[in-house]
């Protein structure tokens, strides 16, 4: 009938695992020598070296975790020492494609070499633009030319004139009229007139028509060779240009593809070059010259690319110094554009143009053969830029296209770039939910991120972890120029560590929060005008940050010492119980104690939970909440109808509530409403129960009692008081030195129960009574009470179910 | 010499407008007032007066027939447009300038209209009989410009020795400042001896001004070799250099 380890409070030590600063075998973190490892991150670190060093396709890096654990950090060391020992990758640039304008072509050259080659088509051009007009300039040139045009002058006057002459030789004058030629017979040397013409007679009017019909004709014919003779001439002047200045041209590009000599696709462009300075030789001989551009009589700038020099000019897309080992890039702005590049454009009187010289690269051109670091998360919520990554990553190469165009929305002329070949390594770094959902919902997912490299979140807390941490502590204070830690700060700090963790027995990793908390620390000691950082600064630290974030905190206990919210904390009251949850703020979380009550009455509605009717209670509360239906059935009810309507509710809980970690309370009010076994107010309770009555572990326990340890305390401690919590739970403790010290004096306790039993004996103060072998409860137990009340629910309503009272015998008979 | 007045001839041929220019330049660069006299040619009228008058495109052969009516509006806005092209030349120079519209044979009507003046300005597709014609029959200096296009290039300068060498040299002098472009006088003689002189008293005085000429010496009696060196050449502008009048008159 009694429960012999209800009644047993946790010991102070147990209340929160301390850190002996004695048990560090150093002065300050300045002795200690940097942690080059990675702290607890044996695994990841083991699935980042596997997934770098692995050359196959999809043997990409996925690293998961949360938020401040160091995963960029770790994967960058990581990359970084395999960086060295990797190849430069090759430049690359854009050149203009002669044959296909559109569509530039792309070059390879060996690292370092791309800014050469630009320079020396930038010194072609150059020479080109003093060696072509003076290769014009020279007297072979004017003459040969002079040729050509006089041949073509002498050719088409000589057609001609031997017309003229042919037609003076049967008495016919060639006459030149505005816009042509005419014929007219003659007399005596000078063009008829009509009289004299009509003085002829009709034979001989008809000889001339008839001759002049015919001169006509050849004459039309000659007219017609006019083109062609001009075309003619035309590819004279052509072949005769190409052959002037074939020769400076030929000697320059030789010298340039002898540099070259071992790229073959730098030679073929030079070769293309070679021809298209050739056929524009005419280009180089007054580049600035000629009437500018126009539209509407505005001028129109002509950008240098555009001019038909500019298109031997070379885009550097992408340039590494010699030696310089393999690029790591990471691309904090990871949209379509800044990955595969962008294609810009020029306005030019209110449209779009542009050209090779204005592709730009983006992340995965200086990646290229090298790593590429991105934010799952930021590349999944940038338009198309997830479709963009995959799709280079499958076919292995960049294919450089704005997003206008690839929708079909941009109507500007555009460019399609060559292809470049694209080998990199990526690696995400995401949270573990983007993980899984990504691993469920984006077959390629799996095919493309073979390696996961999962981060801890803590570690295992042991004396030689201890000793780690402070040396992870020592390297962090030098890289941040702070100032060293004594042992009694690094103590504080791998104290807080297992309470960062939520467990006394691990430590947490995240070494961002660490960081913080350090170069907080670092500033207390400063003000303080101490050398180095104690415990004091470290108590400072997280006392102002607690500050800080605390307001809400401070306003909810106010109103709960005015009585706002009606929270007991010394008395009893049956069927009324204290429960504990957590209030999460961003980082900051804290304890709340909340008013749980239960009343009970004869019907078929069970228990109902008054949160989810009113839908402020989340599915695990609901789920907590129907446990206890099953437990009170299958404790008390085995074989008679629970014939019960219970009703349960959060008081004063205006915005919802989840999780099943009042479920424990919800049942203790239950059973004392039951028995109207009233319930100490002193004491809060927080645990979750399943069907059989076992208390089981929750979260956020240190959090919880901290909340009603402060309220007790703003009230003024009795030492009646305290808090129920699982004995799962008990391992997690690392409650404030505030709350180990009330202990300490017999001020305040901490029960830790493995049953609703334990718990409720230790809330009512009375035995909760276990069946004995004949299967009954102890007289006068809580348990009994129980039993009992339900027992008479169950008459009571099978009463109600035999129908109508049967009317007397006695009264029969009588008159109605 | 001083040249004060400068006539140029145009007609309906497509050369017309590059002398045009051409003595425009000549007038604003020497100071000289610009007559233009612009030919309606005699023949093409009797041509059009004709029942079977046919006009063939200079450029599509097309035949289409001749109204003198339709002729007659034509030239009168052919006059007005050389009227036209004249403002626009003269204008950013302020030149003094006039224009005549004469019927008549294009050659004969300009040969009569230089006489008087200091240059005589036609055009001309190369250098032709006619071209010839008229450096023989214009009393003045007169030049041919042979292709259309513009100006600057070399010029050549026809001068026969009998010609003062201080006369020839300083026209040749202002047409190259004029004209812009490198000068080779051509000296027309029989005579080498006379002709050699002659080139030296021009070297000499040309040095006097500071400049560089080229000069040949060609035979008066071989118009091929004077053709053959034109072609050579390939002047922008011909100058056939005459005595001044009061020389000649």
């Amino acid at each position: 009938m009694t429960n012999p380890v209800s009644a047993a409070p946790l010991a102070p030590a147990q209340l929160r695992r301390t850190c002996d600063p004695a048990s560090l075998a150093f002065a300050t973190t300045a002795e200690l020598e940097d942690f080059g490892e990675v702290l607890g991150q044996a695994r990841a670190v083991e699935a980042i070296r596997f997934g770098v060093g692995m050359e196959r396709d999809g043997y990409n890096l996925y690293a998961m975790g949360p938020e401040g654990i160091g995963r960029h950090t770790i994967v960058r060391r990581h990359l970084e020492k395999k960086a060295l020992e990797r190849a430069t990758p090759s430049d690359w640039c854009y050149v203009f494609d002669f044959a296909a304008p559109d569509k530039p072509r792309a070059l390879e050259l060996p690292a370092g070499d791309a800014s050469r080659f630009r320079q020396d088509m930038q010194r072609l051009v150059e020479d080109l633009r003093t060696g072509i007009p003076s290769a014009f300039e020279t007297d072979e040139y004017r003459t040969r030319l002079q040729e050509i045009e006089g041949e073509f002058e002498r050719r088409h006057e000589e057609a001609i004139e031997s017309i003229g002459e042919k037609a003076k030789g049967q008495g016919i004058a060639l006459v030149r009229t505005p816009s042509g030629f005419g014929f007219a017979p003659m007399h005596e040397d000078k063009v008829m007139g009509p009289d004299e013409f009509h003085a002829l007679s009709e034979a001989k009017q008809k000889e001339v028509q008839e001759a002049i019909a015919a001169l006509e004709q050849e004459l039309a014919k000659a007219i017609h060779e006019v083109p062609r003779m001009r075309r003619e001439a035309q590819r004279k002047v052509r072949d005769l240009n190409r052959q002037v200045v074939g020769a400076t041209v030929t000697g320059l590009i030789e010298e340039l593809k002898a540099a070259y000599v071992a790229l073959g696709p730098v030679v073929r462009f030079l070769e293309s070059v070679h021809e298209d300075v050739l056929d524009h030789a005419e280009s180089f001989r007054h580049p600035k010259e000629g009437e500018q551009r126009t539209l509407f009589g505005i001028p129109v700038p002509e950008p240098e690319s555009e001019s038909p020099l500019g298109r031997y000019q070379v885009n550097v897309l992408i340039e590494h110094a010699a030696g310089s080992g393999a690029p790591i890039v990471y691309e904090d702005n990871p949209t379509h554009d800044n990955l595969v590049g962008r294609i810009e454009h020029l306005a030019q009187m209110g449209t779009l143009v542009t050209n090779f010289m204005l592709i730009k690269a983006g992340a995965f051109h200086r990646a290229n053969g090298g790593y590429l670091v991105l934010d799952a998360l930021k590349v999944l919520t940038q338009p198309f830029a997830w479709e963009a990554l995959k799709r280079a990553m499958r076919s292995r190469e960049i294919r450089t296209e704005s997003l206008g165009q690839m929708l079909g929305l941009a109507s500007t002329v555009g460019l399609k770039p060559e292809p470049i070949p694209l080998d990199q390594k990526v690696v995400l770094v995401g949270e573990r939910i983007l993980y899984y959902l990504l691993q469920a919902y984006d077959p390629e997912f799996p095919e493309l991120f073979k390696v996961a490299a999962d981060f801890e979140e803590d570690i295992e807390r042991a004396p030689e972890s201890d000793l780690l941490y402070a040396r992870v502590v020592a390297t962090i204070a030098r890289r941040e120029k702070l100032r060293a830690v004594d042992r009694g700060g690094v103590a504080r700090l791998i104290e807080q560590g297992a309470r960062a963790a939520g467990d006394a027995g691990k430590l947490s990793v995240a070494m961002q929060e660490l960081t913080d908390l350090l170069r907080e620390s670092d500033y207390f000691a400063a003000a303080a005008g101490r050398e180095v950082v104690g415990a004091a600064d470290v108590d400072s630290a997280l006392a102002a940050r607690e500050d800080r974030q605390s307001r809400i905190r401070e306003r909810v206990g106010e109103q709960m010492r005015k009585g706002t919210l009606l929270i007991d904390t010394a008395g009893e009251r049956a069927g009324q119980v204290n429960g504990l949850s957590v209030v999460q703020l961003g980082e900051f979380a804290f304890g709340m104690p909340s008013r749980i009550t239960a009343r009970v009455r004869l019907g078929y509605g069970g228990v109902v939970d008054i949160e989810r009717e009113a839908e402020l209670g989340g599915p695990l509360h609901s789920k907590g909440v129907m446990i206890l239906s099953g437990y009170l059935a299958g404790r008390y009810c085995v074989d008679r109808p629970l014939s019960l309507t219970a009703t349960l509710v959060f008081e004063q809980n205006y915005g919802g509530v989840e999780g099943d970690s009042a479920s424990c309370a919800e049942l203790c009010a239950l059973l004392s409403a039951l028995a109207e076994a009233p319930l100490a107010q002193s004491l809060a309770i927080t645990g979750s129960v399943n069907q059989h009555g076992d208390v089981q572990a929750i979260g956020g326990v240190n959090e919880k009692i901290e909340g009603f340890f402060d309220l007790c305390k703003a009230r003024g401690l009795t030492g009646t008081q305290g808090v129920v919590i699982p004995a799962a739970n008990a391992r997690h403790l690392m409650l404030r030195r505030e709350v180990v010290e009330a202990v300490e004096a017999g001020r305040f306790q901490v029960y830790p129960v493995q049953s609703v039993d334990e718990a409720l004996a230790i809330l009512s103060g009375q035995p909760s009574g276990e069946r004995d072998p004949l299967g009954r409860f102890p007289a006068g137990s809580v348990n009994l009470r129980v039993e009992q009340r339900l027992a008479a629910f169950a008459e009571r309503v099978l009463a109600f179910a035999a129908g109508p009272p049967v009317r007397k015998d006695w009264r029969r008979g009588r008159p109605r | 010499m001083k040249i004060r007045r400068i006539v140029v001839g145009l007609d309906v041929a497509p050369h017309s407008r590059p002398a045009l220019e051409a003595a425009a330049a000549l007038a604003g660069a020497l100071d000289a007032d610009l007559e233009a006299l612009f030919v309606e040619s005699d023949e093409v009228h009797r041509l059009a007066g004709l029942p079977f008058a046919r006009e063939l495109g200079v450029s599509s052969a097309a035949a289409r027939p001749m109204d003198p009516a339709v002729l007659e509006r034509t030239l009168r806005a052919h006059a007005r447009e050389a009227r036209r092209a004249l403002a626009e030349v003269a204008a950013p120079r302020s030149l003094r300038w006039s224009l005549r519209v004469t019927r008549g044979s294009v050659t004969e009507e300009i040969i009569a209209a230089s006489t008087g003046a200091d240059l005589t300005v036609v055009g001309a597709r190369r250098w032709t009989p006619e071209a010839a014609r008229f450096a023989r029959g214009a009393p003045a200096t007169i030049i041919v410009l042979p292709h259309s296009g513009r100006l600057g290039g070399p010029v050549a300068a026809i001068c026969p020795v009998t010609v003062a060498p201080e006369h020839a040299m300083a026209l040749a002098a202002s047409l190259g400042d004029a004209l812009g472009g490198g000068l080779t006088i051509l000296v027309l003689a029989e005579d080498l001896a006379e002709a050699g002189a002659w080139c030296e008293k021009a070297g000499d005085l040309l040095r006097a001004m500071g400049r560089r000429a080229g000069l040949e010496i060609v035979r008066e009696s071989q118009p091929e070799a004077l053709q053959a060196a034109l072609e050579r050449l390939a002047p922008r502008a011909v100058a056939v250099v005459a005595a001044p009048p009061a020389q000649s008159s």
